[in-house]
């Protein structure tokens, strides 16, 4: 049994306040992660403000020709979504790979990204799409972009006194073409490892690209060295088969429970190919 | 044979409280003024203990009790053979005062609350000398080995019990001559397989309450598979007569054979007698993974011989299988397999030799096919790779070589008249998945990539047969109870109760005997209820193992019913009647040749399975799996088909994703993220199921054991759909990723 102080704030400013106020406290909103910390003891907060009954922190909302979701969005209102299946399809496709469907009741955006696991499945597709969270504390707020915000496994940017309350996309890219792999060791499993792929051309060349790969790293990690690669250039089956080895060279998994650090690399080098040849219409992946 | 009840798939009587969260399992019961209890395991996997000293957790406030070995009146159990403590410590029972493996219980602390019971735990302190330990049941058997158990003198109802050394069992068919065989020999096919255990992962840990009734009887509510046998075991741990010991059983969260040992049931005795109070436990998931024995691991070397037409010369099987630390059901197991790892095949040649053997392992022992999996693996294999190095078809290879009814198996006896069910299960999956036959014989459908398949997928079929005895064998004298009572006041019975001591662990066996009951009553089914699994109310019905429930209680109330409708035909008002079925008799096996007439009646069943192989990532799913079983006659067909369903996915479970791994006696695999069963989302594309009924004379209404025989073919027939695809023979699974590009890699 876990017993400590909880608070239930239905507002965010009471959130954000108790958040200040309440040294030690954690933010809860699914608890899909949490609570397995929770009950193996490995976590033993003060206390746990629940982001469950804040209506500002639900849902997705078109903003600025983009998307603002909010943190306490869960995966099945993800999957529900018109704006995210018109917009941001890889965002839906990798929602639906979350967990099994109590989990993804349950489960939430911000979560994912806050308990900053480097297999969180929402974090791939949001880094190729080019997201920014935004960090609320009383009386101030800032917005980073996603890539900064992980700072190692289970670390961010969230200062004591913050809270994530929104990931903002910017308008989709007219044009541009995104998939997300994922291999579990069973279907509902966290990631062994996992690749996302946003792909843009202009005529033979490659306009944009955006990489990113879970699981293989301290955080959700960017392929910048892989999009440079591929940018400006004719994506030949030669140049997708030499962007796979470098994303192999670039990626630092490890060895644990879930699988080798050498399947791991594998897996990137194989997803990133099948999906360039997937995007370019060339191969089913 | 179809009636107004049996051959209809009725809705099972708990599937309303069930789905509504209704139905009371062991954990969900509650009582006035109830204690807790909690175990201390070893935590070593071979030690002497020297003392146990449990003041400082007797003093702490809530603490009612301190069980140890000392406190157990006859510091044995086993359902085979008690060479187990229940407690681990000093007594008068030599050998008790040793730790066979990690989880051997040593304390049980009872308070009013769980975590002060858990807080006591780490109190209590064991003065253990630690000694030498074995791992693999091959080092067991060096002659430098040390010896894990006391000689102890056996049973003659168990012959198989040698204990010669670390040997705990010992089973052997010998039968021609192997050696000059190989002489004559077209085409030898030699293999070393290691088939992997497996873990039950039934949904519901174990639990219960021990109490005392308004009788004063030593109560256990608990799950299990024999309540009778749970009350015997009892009883005799606490040196009582079994009277004086009540069991029941309320609903059961699956077992699969990992509730046919004794897990919470003595401890609860024990602890309700010495508190005078209900005490309640609930293992965790991590307890039930690791306190509970597995499937058994084994390792076997095969060597098989045939003529160029395919003619069956000789088999030879040597086969070692890691008993763990205790007996459990290890040498029935054995014999199962024993009588397995042949195949149905007419082969004049026949050397195996099947050792169980102990080590300090997790103990080892009824799993869902006890045995037959492994043997059948093993027979298999041999027979797909035969059929491949002949230049054969599969199919055609078994046709050449099944064994008709009325000849010999390789022990002697007769395979059955009614054994058709080997040729049509074969025939019915062959046919499903393509197979063509002409005056030559049975051919295989052309291998074509299916349209759409990027580079990276290949695709294989493989497919295996089998059959396994139902029921209790070697000797025993298989029986069943069941008790009828009709109430009313007119001609017609308005009223009638069942009394049954069947297990319904989740296959319906209520169910069924329900709606065998109003078939052999004549009655409308509402009409009748079937009574708890109560020791106090009922005989014995034995074990819920076997495949042979349905077979053996169908018998018992068909012989309960005729008594029953005389009786009130009589006028006896309410008319009550039991009668116990006895099956037909089976014999030991001869201990050197292995000649006897072990079984009563068998299952037949064959499986085809299609795999589709990821050859970049080493992954493989199944499309559609086929699996054709001849049931005799379903009594439910829905719940058939979920047997067979269920069977499938558990085995595919254990050559796929599940892989119990223990390392140094310590089991790794503790959680359900790590130890992988199948989800809905792993489930093949497909399972079709197919249901042949020839009627087996001795089954009621023709049924025939079935629970168990859609498992034991799928390893086989899964391996040779990996070989056709991957490129290679896998003879070690888990087929894991590792194992799948490893055979990728050499055969490029």
């Amino acid at each position: 049994m876990i017993r400590c102080e909880y608070h239930c704030p239905r507002a965010l400013g009471e959130a954000l306040g108790l958040k200040a106020a309440v040294p030690g406290a954690r933010v809860i909103a699914g608890g899909t992660d949490l609570m397995v910390r929770l009950r193996s003891r490995e976590l033993a907060p003060a206390a746990l403000i629940s982001l469950r009954r804040i209506p500002e922190l639900a849902g997705v909302r078109e903003e600025q020709g983009g998307a603002r979701i909010g943190a306490a969005t869960t995966f099945t209102d993800l999957l529900d979504d018109p704006v995210v299946a018109r917009d941001y399809p890889v965002l839906a496709r990798a929602a639906a790979r979350v967990g099994s469907r109590q989990i993804r009741n349950a489960g939430t955006v911000g979560g994912n990204l806050a308990n900053a696991s480097p297999c969180a499945d929402s974090a791939l597709p949001l880094l190729a799409l080019g997201a920014r969270v935004r960090l609320e504390r009383s009386g101030g707020s800032r917005e980073l972009p996603l890539d900064d915000f992980f700072l190692g496994p289970g670390a961010t940017a969230l200062a004591e006194d913050e809270i994530l309350t929104a990931v903002i996309l910017p308008p989709p890219d007219i044009g541009a073409r995104a998939l997300f792999l994922k291999k579990g060791r069973v279907k509902m499993d966290l990631a062994v490892a996992s690749v996302a792929v946003l792909l843009s051309m202009d005529g033979p060349v490659c306009r944009k690209v955006r990489v990113a790969a879970g699981s293989v790293g301290p955080v959700p990690l960017r392929l910048r060295e892989v999009e440079a690669l591929l940018e400006g250039a004719a994506p030949t089956p030669e140049r997708t088969a030499r962007a796979a080895e470098v994303a192999m060279r670039c990626v630092a998994p490890i060895t644990d429970v879930r699988s080798t650090a050498d399947y791991r690399r594998h897996i990137v080098g194989v997803y990133l190919r099948r999906a360039l040849e997937s995007l370019l219409g060339r191969e089913a992946a | 044979m179809k009636g107004d009840y049996v051959g209809q798939s009725l809705v099972r009587l708990d599937a309303e409280d069930k789905v509504c969260g209704r139905a009371t399992y062991p954990g969900d019961f509650e009582m006035e003024g109830m204690a807790w209890m909690k175990i201390l395991y070893a935590g070593r996997p071979h030690a002497r203990v020297r003392g146990v000293d449990c003041a400082k957790a007797e003093a702490l406030p809530g603490v009612l009790a301190v069980l140890t070995s000392r406190d157990v009146p006859c510091n044995e159990y086993g359902l085979q053979y008690p060479d187990q403590p229940v407690l681990c410590g000093p007594c008068d029972k030599e050998g008790a005062d040793e730790v066979r493996f990690v989880t051997d219980q040593v304390a049980a602390v009872i308070a009013e609350t769980e975590a002060i019971a858990e807080q006591a735990l780490g109190l209590i302190e064991v003065d253990y000398e630690d000694l030498p330990a074995i791992f693999d049941p091959r080092q067991a058997l060096e002659p430098d080995a040390i010896r894990l158990h006391p000689a102890y003198p056996g049973t003659p109802i168990h012959p198989e019990l040698v204990f010669e050394f670390n040997v705990a069992s010992r089973h052997r068919i010998r039968r021609g001559d192997v050696e000059s065989a190989f002489e004559q020999a077209d085409v030898i096919v030699e293999s070393e397989y290691e088939i992997p255990g497996q873990e039950h992962a039934f949904l519901q840990p174990e639990a219960g309450l021990g109490y005392l009734d308004e009788q004063g009887r030593i109560t256990v509510i608990a799950a299990g598979q024999w309540a009778h046998e749970d009350r015997a075991q009892i009883a005799h741990a606490m040196a009582l007569e079994p009277e004086k010991v009540r069991v029941v059983y309320p609903a059961i969260g699956g077992a699969f054979g990992g509730r046919e040992d004794e897990s919470v049931q003595i401890l609860l005795a024990l602890a309700a007698q010495k508190v005078e109070r209900p005490v309640k436990i609930v293992w965790s998931r991590e307890e039930s993974i690791v306190a509970r024995y597995k499937r058994h691991k084994v390792y076997a070397r095969a060597r098989w011989a045939a003529r160029k037409d395919g003619t069956l010369l000789a088999a030879e099987n040597h086969v070692v299988a890691d008993a763990g630390a205790y007996v459990y059901t290890t040498n029935k197991v054995m014999g199962n397999l024993l009588l397995t790892c042949n195949g149905p095949y007419r082969i004049p040649n026949v050397k195996t030799d099947v050792l169980g053997v102990y080590t300090n392992n997790l103990p080892k022992g009824a799993f869902r096919g006890f045995g037959a999996p492994q043997g059948n693996f093993i027979a298999e294999s041999q027979m797909n790779k035969l059929a491949e190095k002949l230049g054969l078809d599969p199919v055609e290879l078994r046709m050449r070589n099944l064994i008709n009814p009325g000849e010999p198996m390789p022990w002697g006896s007769e395979l059955p008249d009614d054994a058709r069910g080997l040729k049509d299960s074969l025939e019915a999956v062959a046919e499903r998945l393509g197979w063509s036959r002409d005056e030559s014989g049975y051919r295989a459908p052309a291998k074509a990539a299916r349209a759409g398949d990027p580079p990276h997928i290949v695709r294989g079929v493989g497919l295996a047969i089998g059959h396994k005895n139902v029921g209790f064998s070697f000797g025993y004298q298989e029986n069943a109870w069941a008790g009828m009572e009709l109430r009313g006041r007119g001609d017609e019975p308005e009223e009638g109760l069942v009394f049954a001591a069947s297990s319904d662990v989740g296959q319906g066996t209520r169910t069924v005997i329900r709606q065998m009951a109003a078939e052999a009553l004549g009655l409308p089914v509402e009409k009748l209820r079937v009574e708890p699994t109560d020791t106090a109310i009922t005989g014995s019905s034995g074990s819920c193992s076997a495949s042979r429930m349905t077979f053996m209680i169908g018998n018992a109330v068909r012989g309960a019913a005729e008594a029953v409708l005389a009786r009130w035909r009589e006028g006896q008002r309410p008319a009550r009647a039991e009668h116990t079925y006895l099956a037909p008799k089976t014999t030991q096996i001869d201990g050197q040749t292995g000649a006897g007439d072990p079984n009563f009646s068998y299952g037949y069943v064959a499986a085809g399975v299609e795999l589709e192989l990821d050859t970049e990532l080493g992954t493989y799913r199944f499309p559609r799996v086929i699996c054709a079983n001849d049931v005799g006659q379903a009594i439910n067909p829905r719940l058939v088909e979920g047997q067979v369903e269920g069977a499938v996915i558990q085995a595919l479970g254990w050559v796929s994703s599940e892989h119990f791994i223990e390392r140094d006696g310590v089991a790794q695999t503790t959680t359900l993220s790590t130890y992988l069963v199948p989800t809905i989302a792993d489930i093949p594309g497909e399972i079709e199921t197919i249901l042949i009924e020839n009627p087996e004379p001795h089954g009621p209404w023709g049924a025939r054991g079935m629970g168990e025989m859609p498992f034991i073919v799928v390893a086989a027939a899964v391996q040779h759909a990996l070989r056709q695809a991957a490129g290679k023979w896998v003879d070690d699974f888990p087929f894991t990723i590792e194992r799948v590009l490893r055979a990728l890699k050499q055969e490029r």
